[in-house]
């Protein structure tokens, strides 16, 4: 099995940028898509890389709120996010044209695959940017659509995200629903599980990477399944952030150390960590 | 002629825009984002003797116009810091300002003694003095005799000029004032943070994991300027001045309650280059209004 680290290029430094929203719609209930003219962010931004916005309002705190980036096209990013508190929702409120305060592109990015692996994706609903960012990359650099599978979790047909959109890719997409009112039944382990078994795939005798996208609890259950089947795994963590970009040690996520731990930085060391890098907490 | 440089403790800095310990990290972030040769000085993230894993997740809540952090002063240990982290604010030209901590007088020397052999970089130490001594739990910030003491021993270890930070969770900080300014301290900064709560009502927990955390941003700006102005009329060594700072008339605000210098904290989480955004706008504020310098404004509240 090879183990491989995050990576975080040089030339990727953050910037702090006032862009014009070009749209911002939305997909279905309470998910919006949002896409910004950022030039200097879409020019250096990676899979895994993400952004945080100000939020100019007294009716919300002082954080700026981080989105993971979907992707970029020819000078604009888009985001994808479900309206859950205050912020979010007056977000959701901005009209084209308005002039969003961001800072970005932020944190590390995946490591990519070799071309010929077999690359792996679990994700659901706002965990599925950065693994739709992934795809789009790996094929952009030369990977076969085919040999990306993307397993998309949600409660139910209605609440999927990016679906068919990750379809149009021509990448595998498998849908898992909870009460199984589309594609496999059951929470996003049991669909990646059944292909493992299905296709006997394994890390140990093959070239396979997975990554995954989602809360906490979602990653824990992912990493020990493809821990146990030898199967590399980078996951892309979120935590609540004051700043973003590593000044206040707000965002910390416990890691290995040897025999020891440390508290790492989810929104400078990470977000993307190997997954058995993580400790994880009941 | 504008000239924004002020002198503290027998060193000069270029303005009085430094940042403030716990909220730049060593400097590498912030260095991503703008030349940070330009701030006045930088205070680097609390240093203790040995290293500190910090406290577990969640550390932070957003809090109406601030938020509360109870970090757990997370550091590499002075010695790690002496060999990866100075020279990093060395090669960028910084101006830097220690700031250290422990559990015991002989743990702050201990610091200190080994900071004062880079005393040639080195401008000055803030000495965070809102930790418990382990002897018996009290803060040294919290005690007049602890706090006078603290200062004296480590006067007699380091040649480095000492700034006493202040804790605003005492009685009367005019008296905690006092006492480091008997002790020899060449300066004062105030306020740390404010002790705070938050509940989260779904779950019945705290909403951070230590119960109480430390509350910064603008809902403390109000308290640090009354601390301010209530210090000034106790003591004579330099103030530099800390809490809810984000735009020069804040600045301006502190300067006139009686402070030299002043210190910005979460603003930068906010907006990184907000110091920048001071020094620019502090300039032109001070140029339209016809002054030459900021010490011309310091203690000038007219409260008579």
């Amino acid at each position: 099995m090879v183990e491989i680290a995050p990576t975080c290029p040089i030339d990727n430094m953050p910037g702090v940028y006032q862009v014009k929203v070009n749209s911002n719609i939305e997909i279905s209930s309470n998910v919006f898509l949002m896409s910004l003219l950022a030039t200097e962010i879409a020019g250096k931004a990676l899979p895994g890389n993400f952004i945080n916005v100000k939020i100019d309002s007294s009716e919300v705190g002082i954080w700026r709120r981080p989105f993971s980036i979907l992707d970029t096209e020819q000078g604009n990013i888009r985001i994808l996010y479900k309206t859950f508190g205050k912020g979010t929702k007056i977000m959701s409120g901005y009209p084209q044209g308005f002039l969003a305060d961001i800072i970005g592109p932020l944190g590390n990015s995946f490591s990519l695959p070799d071309k010929d692996d077999t690359v792996l994706l679990a994700g659901g609903g706002i965990g599925v940017p950065p693994l739709y960012f992934l795809s789009k990359h790996l094929i952009n650099e030369g990977t076969d659509p085919r040999q990306i599978h993307f397993f998309n979790g949600a409660t139910d047909h209605e609440s999927l995200v990016f679906i068919e959109e990750s379809a149009e890719l021509g990448i595998n997409t498998y849908a898992v629903t909870e009460d199984g009112s589309m594609g496999i039944e059951g929470i996003i382990t049991v669909g990646v599980e059944q292909f493992i078994k299905g296709t006997k795939i394994t890390g140990s005798k093959e070239r396979v990477s997975a990554y995954s996208c989602g809360p906490m609890s979602m990653l824990k259950a992912i990493s020990g399944l493809f821990s146990s089947h030898s199967i590399p795994c980078q996951m892309a963590l979120e935590e609540l952030m004051p700043c973003g970009f590593g000044i206040c040690m707000g965002c910390t996520v416990k890691t290995k150390m040897g025999n020891d731990f440390v508290y790492k930085r989810v929104c400078k060391d990470g977000p993307v960590f190997n997954s058995k890098e993580i400790i994880w907490e009941d | 002629m504008l000239d924004l440089s002020v002198t503290i403790a027998g060193k000069k800095f270029k303005n009085p825009i430094w940042l403030a310990s716990g909220t730049c990290g060593y400097g590498e972030e912030l260095a991503e984002f703008f030349d940070i040769s330009q701030l006045g000085a930088i205070v680097t993230k609390t240093i203790t003797l040995k290293p500190r894993k910090g406290h577990p997740s969640p550390r932070v809540c957003e809090t109406t116009s601030g938020m509360l952090n109870a970090i757990g002063l997370q550091n590499v240990g002075v010695d790690e810091f002496l060999k990866s982290k100075l020279p990093f604010l060395k090669n960028k030209k910084a101006s830097v300002i220690v700031n250290a901590a422990g559990y015991s007088v002989s743990d702050y020397c201990a610091v200190c003694e080994k900071l004062n052999l880079h005393s040639e970089f080195i401008r000055l130490i803030e000495l965070n003095m809102s930790c418990p001594n382990v002897s018996d739990g009290m803060e040294f910030s919290k005690d007049p005799a602890m706090a006078e003491t603290l200062i004296k021993e480590a006067k007699k270890v380091t040649g480095i000029p000492l700034i006493a930070k202040l804790s605003p969770n005492v009685s009367n900080i005019g008296d905690i004032a006092d006492a480091v300014e008997q002790g020899g301290a060449d300066a004062v900064s105030l306020i740390n943070t404010l002790v705070g709560m938050a509940v989260n009502i779904e779950s019945f927990k705290p909403r951070i994991s230590n119960i109480t955390g430390g509350l910064s941003g603008p809902a403390i700006k109000p308290v640090a300027l009354a601390m301010v102005y209530q210090v000034h009329r106790r003591i004579r060594i330099p103030i530099i001045g800390i809490g809810g700072i984000s735009n020069h008339k804040d600045v301006i605000e502190f300067i006139l309650c009686g402070a030299s210098a002043v210190q910005i904290g979460t603003a930068n989480f906010g907006n990184p280059l907000t110091a920048m955004d001071v020094i620019e706008d502090l300039s032109g504020w001070l140029g339209e209004k016809g002054y030459d310098s900021t010490s011309q404004l310091v203690g000038k509240i007219k409260d008579k």
